[in-house]
């Protein structure tokens, strides 16, 4: 069930999709979005969540959401590890830290080096 | 035979990697004329087709020439030994870039190989390229890469399918060569299907993921795209298996020895909704199976309608998590700003597309304060129902079979304004993933303007090798797969 009561829902039982509720996905998305973009966004969303309707949306309660089916198989856990030391960290193991420092734009005594931290001192 | 190169005689196009093994073992060509050969269809038909983004010429004939001083003094070999390879630009190769056909992660270079590749490699096979693919493996008619579209080989204007077009147009268009593609909703079995090449999407967890760039952690799996399901055995058998560096990886048995004789034929993949060549096509299959000593029976998958709903809510919200990594910083091309939001908001609008960009929202959306039980709950719940009915199915037959898509390959541009019209192309390939089932697609056929068909069968947890044994049953008996599309492997 739709829990935010902002939104009533409509006849499908999907929430109306509007520019703020774009906005709002944006900003928890961390995506910056045109306004031009938005009317296509909100389109697109509105035919997704109309396919999405299709699960039933709103017919089942919170409590029940998360309940798995009965009888639920479920696949055996995998076996421990040995536990020994891992060598691939190791210089001339897959994951030498040469090997990994290769792929940055700027690596040097064994680090990273990395732009200022935005917004700090 | 094929053509000389060299002193030596190549093997005919369309040979598969098996017969190419074969051919090496003659003494009729090397390794290194055969893979300079086969970079050199890379290079002319691989690239025109949009479907090689990336050509490894240096370290694979580096390669070639190992494999033929190992053949030359006698030395063990593996049992892909001189067999060219490509990887999806979604799977890690410590040569050329993984980029998963992406702006975010454009020039990355994986300081090691994924599993997959280097379990691959340590059985002599070669790595030739990297294949174009949707971005980070969202779509299905590859034209979301950042590298461009992918042509289809036996319709230039025609898409490939997606994501792993660009393996399936190579493995369509040419044989010689295996191509390692993944399968997240579909993505390897429809474009195997709409290219005339077999495609195989192994049980979750039977391949391990490491290396594989995450999209629905949930339901990705790798897997092999083959001239034949024979290759197709003989790949996944090297890939296979427990990884001590992905806990989700097993080592499965299957779930008999004996091969599959009853057949389920899945009454929703007949529908109207079918295009009428397609059904008329499986009725056609099914009789040869019959003529084959199977026994074939209507079976009902009734949460099949919802099986497409779910998917898009559980793999959006999956990729809008894992995907939540790429913030400019971290990881992923950075756009500087003086804001840490601003910064995290730009680079991500200027490193992802507009597809991938629509299902981190939609998945961002579902998992959201107030919609997350409403939405990815239910989702769960039902995803729970879809595999309860499709092991219940698998408790009364051996496999389970129905088409790839429920229609052939559409034209370039066709559908890609319209999501919900590109997200219909999965509506027969979701289940399997859901359900954690293996399923292999192979091609049965072309309708009347010459495009092929695929079918599908899917099977229980661990049934992979069963299924390709069923698979392989069927393509000795019609060999119209061999064929190649014309100018394909010019």
């Amino acid at each position: 069930m739709v829990t935010d009561e902002s939104h009533p829902g409509t006849d499908s039982g999907r929430p109306p999709i509007d520019a703020e509720l774009v906005r709002k996905t944006a900003r928890l998305a961390r995506l910056e979005i045109d306004e031009s973009e938005i009317p296509q966004m909100v389109e697109h969303m509105e035919k997704i969540l109309d396919l999405v309707a299709d699960l039933g949306i709103g017919s089942g309660s919170q409590s029940d959401s998360f309940t798995e089916t009965e009888g639920e198989s479920t696949l055996p856990v995998s076996e421990w590890r040995e536990d020994v030391p891992a060598t691939e960290d190791q210089p001339g193991g897959p994951r030498d830290p040469k090997a990994l420092g290769s792929n940055a734009p700027d690596w040097r005594d064994g680090a990273f080096v990395t732009p200022r931290v935005v917004g700090g001192d | 035979m094929g053509e000389s190169a060299g002193s030596g005689v190549l093997p005919a196009p369309e040979s598969t990697s098996l017969e190419v093994m074969a051919h090496l073992k003659t003494g009729k060509c090397t390794t290194v004329e055969l893979i300079r050969h086969y970079l050199k269809y890379l290079d002319t038909t691989g690239r025109d087709l949009g479907a090689a983004v990336e050509i490894l010429s240096d370290s694979a004939l580096a390669a070639a020439q190992e494999s033929d001083a190992r053949r030359a003094s006698g030395k063990p070999l593996g049992c892909l030994e001189g067999v060219p390879f490509t990887a999806k630009m979604n799977i890690a190769t410590r040569e050329g870039t993984t980029d998963a056909a992406s702006g975010m992660l454009r020039g990355f270079v994986a300081s090691e190989d994924s599993t997959a590749v280097a379990r691959l490699r340590a059985e002599g096979a070669i790595l030739v390229g990297k294949s174009n693919c949707d971005e980070f493996a969202m779509g299905a008619s590859n034209e979301s890469s950042h590298h461009g579209v992918v042509h289809n080989p036996w319709d230039r204007d025609r898409v490939p399918g997606g994501s792993s077009g660009g393996a399936a147009a190579l493995a369509g268009s040419f044989g010689w060569a295996f191509h390692l593609g993944s399968d997240t909703g579909g993505s390897i079995r429809q474009p195997a299907a709409f290219c005339g090449a077999t495609g195989m999407k192994p049980t979750w967890g039977r391949v391990s993921r490491r290396g594989l760039v995450a999209f629905g952690s949930s339901l990705d799996q790798i897997g092999p795209l083959t001239r034949d399901a024979r290759d197709a055995q003989l790949v996944l058998s090297v890939m296979e298996g427990r990884d001590p560096l992905d806990a989700t990886s097993q080592s499965f048995n299957p779930s008999e020895t004996s091969s599959m004789k009853r057949i389920g034929l899945v009454s929703e993949g007949l529908t109207e909704a079918i295009a009428p060549e397609i059904r008329q096509r499986t009725v056609e299959v099914v009789e040869q199976l019959k003529k084959m000593g199977h026994e074939v029976v209507e079976v009902s998958l009734g949460t099949l309608s919802k099986a497409n709903a779910c998917y898009q809510v559980i793999a959006t919200a999956e990729a809008s998590s894992n995907l939540a990594r790429f913030d400019g910083i971290h990881t992923g091309q950075r756009v500087e700003s003086e804001d840490l939001e601003e910064l995290y908001s730009k680079s991500r609008r200027q490193g992802f597309g507009a597809e991938v960009r629509r299902r981190i929202m939609l998945g961002t959306f579902v998992l959201s304060s107030g919609y997350i039980d409403a939405y990815y709950g239910k989702a769960q719940q039902v995803r729970s129902e879809i595999r309860q009915e499709m092991l219940s199915a698998l408790d009364t037959v051996d496999s389970l079979m129905m088409p790839v898509s429920p229609f052939a390959p559409f034209r370039i541009g066709e559908r890609v304004s319209d999501p919900l019209a590109l997200y219909a192309c999965d509506i027969l390939t979701v289940t399997a993933n859901l359900a954690g089932v293996p399923a292999v697609a192979i091609p049965c056929g072309f309708d009347s303007e010459g495009l092929p068909i695929g079918l599908q069968w899917m099977g229980k947890h661990g049934d992979d090798h069963r299924l390709l044994d069923l698979a392989t049953s069927l393509q000795d008996q019609d060999d119209s797969w061999r064929g190649l599309p014309p100018g394909g492997s010019q």
